[in-house]
């Protein structure tokens, strides 16, 4: 075994003519995002960061390391260091003056789900209204990672370019509220991305943002409170050919194909080795030490199961 | 040397040039290239009309990101341009109806006319044009401000600059129909904002930035934008042949040609306007 194993490393290494050609993969994580509407915001030391007035986009990468997608708030003054945060340490602040009441709602913005005297809350496109002005952001994307593809929706996203897509997929907060996400459009009707309002959540609860853009748009909440809002983030993703340990092409199925060299790789890489099951969850606990302990072999004394 | 030790080098390899490359990147990150060129089209993408501060005097450029599509093409970098050197095209795709409604005045077209806009949000096959004062430290202007004033409009039609809110009314800051030409924004701003053509035609807008210093004295800058609004497919080099500019070699250029053949010096019609004044079809 330890004879076909050295050459396997070996041709991984120093062998590009055995390499994978390039190919496109399709990559995506899920993220939470944490809005506080008009509520009094959470004390204590393991609280988020309260995020308001200032200008502060989503921002979404995919980095070397993976993905990295971070809360993204400009310094408070001109000059001075922005503040990125994991979404679960940041709270996104709808204080009073983000707050509407109509005594009717135009017939084009329904969608909010508003009811005429009731209030209800919006996270501004345009800035300097006092409230929080939220944008999406796709500025630090390494284009040259990315491949295009052409998602196919009318509201602006119709052509081969490359895309991020935020897919809406949960909305946890107080009883009978709806969210909502849209861009006004200069004397045309809004372009509306989310609306929980008509028909819940949907497959048309979607927005999309080309690599290296920034853009802002209007954030909807017909409820005072706290929201948790799930969105899945993907976009495709260009494996180099380098990228040796994301494609074995000596048999077995451990080729994984996601353009990410991670536990999973190399859990299959180690069910090869050592001629067990493939270790399928490296999120497992057990799993994942295992695949730790396995890693500690190799790097200690050259394959896993050493010692 | 054995197998793991020879990869592990080249591990390190690699990460050192990624290291250094990034470091690389990292110098060219304010401006990006300049813009050599006499004249560009500025067809779609992100764009933004900066004013910056630099030695003691104010300057305005406009600051086109990768991505951007300039002269048909595809900018690999971001890109800084001198004001004159862009023209910034609005396609048919900018067309729309003006709403219902006395909000809309300002636009300087009547209900259901046709305005020209672009937008302030990105709309694929138009520039998504913002506005940036981003670049300049806040304290060294009073109330953190600059003023823009349009000082001059050459062109066919009117011309404005508004906002839309959350729910869709307009917030004008700029209105030649209206005798709006001036509007204060605050430092640190980066932000889109519609910018609407009542007619089709070539437009030259002289804006001017000026700002009081909270040492005393003013700083001010004035520049040149150019617009190009048109309701026809942009041609972005000349047809040969094609005399009068319609797209098509045919009877028409030949009648022009004949009418024209033996002249050895060009001549002016005898209503030509240049001064710098607005004009209406």
């Amino acid at each position: 075994m330890v004879p076909k194993q050295i050459s396997l490393v070996f041709l991984l290494a120093w062998c590009p003519a055995l390499w994978a050609q390039g190919h496109c993969a399709r990559v995506f994580t899920d993220v939470t995002f944490r809005f506080a509407i008009e509520t009094p915001v959470p004390d204590g030391p393991n609280a988020p960061m309260a995020l308001d007035l200032y200008h502060t986009d989503l921002d979404l990468s995919f980095r070397p390391s993976g993905w990295e997608v971070v809360v993204s708030r400009d310094g408070v003054v001109t000059g001075a260091t922005g503040l990125d945060l994991l979404p679960v340490d940041a709270l996104l602040v709808g204080n009073p003056a983000s707050r509407w009441v109509l005594s009717s709602i135009p017939p084009t913005f329904d969608f909010i789900g508003a009811r005429p005297g009731e209030p209800f809350w919006i996270l501004p496109q345009n800035a300097g209204t006092g409230a929080l002005p939220l944008g999406v952001a796709a500025e630090r994307a390494d284009r040259g990672r990315l491949c295009a593809w052409n998602p196919g929706d009318p509201r602006g996203a119709d052509t081969e370019d490359l895309w991020f897509e935020m897919r809406l997929l949960q909305v946890r907060g107080p009883a009978d509220a709806n969210f909502a996400m849209w861009q006004t459009a200069g004397g045309s009707a809004p372009v509306v991305f989310v609306s929980t309002h008509e028909g819940g959540i949907s497959a048309d609860d979607v927005f999309y943002l080309s690599a290296g853009s920034h853009v802002h748009m209007n954030w909807g909440f017909t409820q005072l409170g706290f929201y948790e809002i799930d969105f899945r983030i993907a976009t495709v993703l260009h494996c180099e050919e380098w990228l040796t340990a994301d494609w074995v092409p000596l048999g077995g199925p451990f080729y994984n194909g996601d353009c990410q060299v991670d536990f999973r790789d190399f859990a299959h890489l180690a069910a090869q080795w050592l001629n067990i099951p493939a270790i399928d969850d490296p999120h497992d606990p057990e799993d994942n030490q295992a695949l730790l302990l396995l890693v500690d072999q190799w790097l200690e004394c050259g394959y896993p199961g050493c010692h | 040397m054995n197998t793991l030790t020879l990869l592990k080098k080249r591990i390190a390899v690699l990460l050192i040039s990624f290291i250094m490359t990034l470091g690389a990147l990292a110098e060219d990150h304010d401006h990006g290239h300049i813009y050599e060129g006499a004249s560009a089209y500025y067809l779609a993408e992100h764009g933004d009309f900066e004013i910056g501060y630099e030695d003691g005097e104010l300057e305005m450029h406009i600051h086109l990101h990768a991505g951007t599509i300039v002269d048909g093409n595809v900018l690999e970098e971001d890109t800084s341009f001198a004001p004159e050197q862009l023209v910034v095209v609005a396609t048919e795709t900018a067309e729309i109806l003006r709403p219902d409604g006395s909000d809309w005045q300002p636009t300087g077209v009547d209900v259901n006319e046709t305005l020209w806009v672009l937008p302030q949000h990105e709309k694929e096959g138009l520039p998504a044009l913002g506005f940036s004062t981003h670049d300049i430290d806040t304290g060294l202007f009073v109330e953190d401000q600059i003023q823009l004033r349009l000082r001059a409009l050459q062109g066919p039609g009117d011309f404005s600059l508004w906002e839309d809110n959350a729910l869709g009314q307009p917030i004008f800051y700029i209105s030649s129909y209206a005798g709006q030409t001036s509007a204060v924004f605050p430092i640190g701003l980066h932000a889109h904002h519609n910018w609407g053509f009542s007619a089709p035609g070539d437009y030259i807008l002289v804006f001017e930035a000026t700002a009081d210093l909270v040492t005393g004295g003013s700083a001010e800058a004035l520049s040149i934008y150019r617009f190009k609004v048109t309701d026809v497919p942009l041609r972005l080099q000349p047809l040969p042949g094609d005399v009068n500019g319609d797209g098509h070699v045919d009877e028409h250029d030949l009648h022009i040609v004949e009418d024209n053949l033996g002249e050895t010096a060009p001549t002016w019609p005898a209503n030509s306007n240049l001064a710098m004044e607005q004009t209406h079809h």
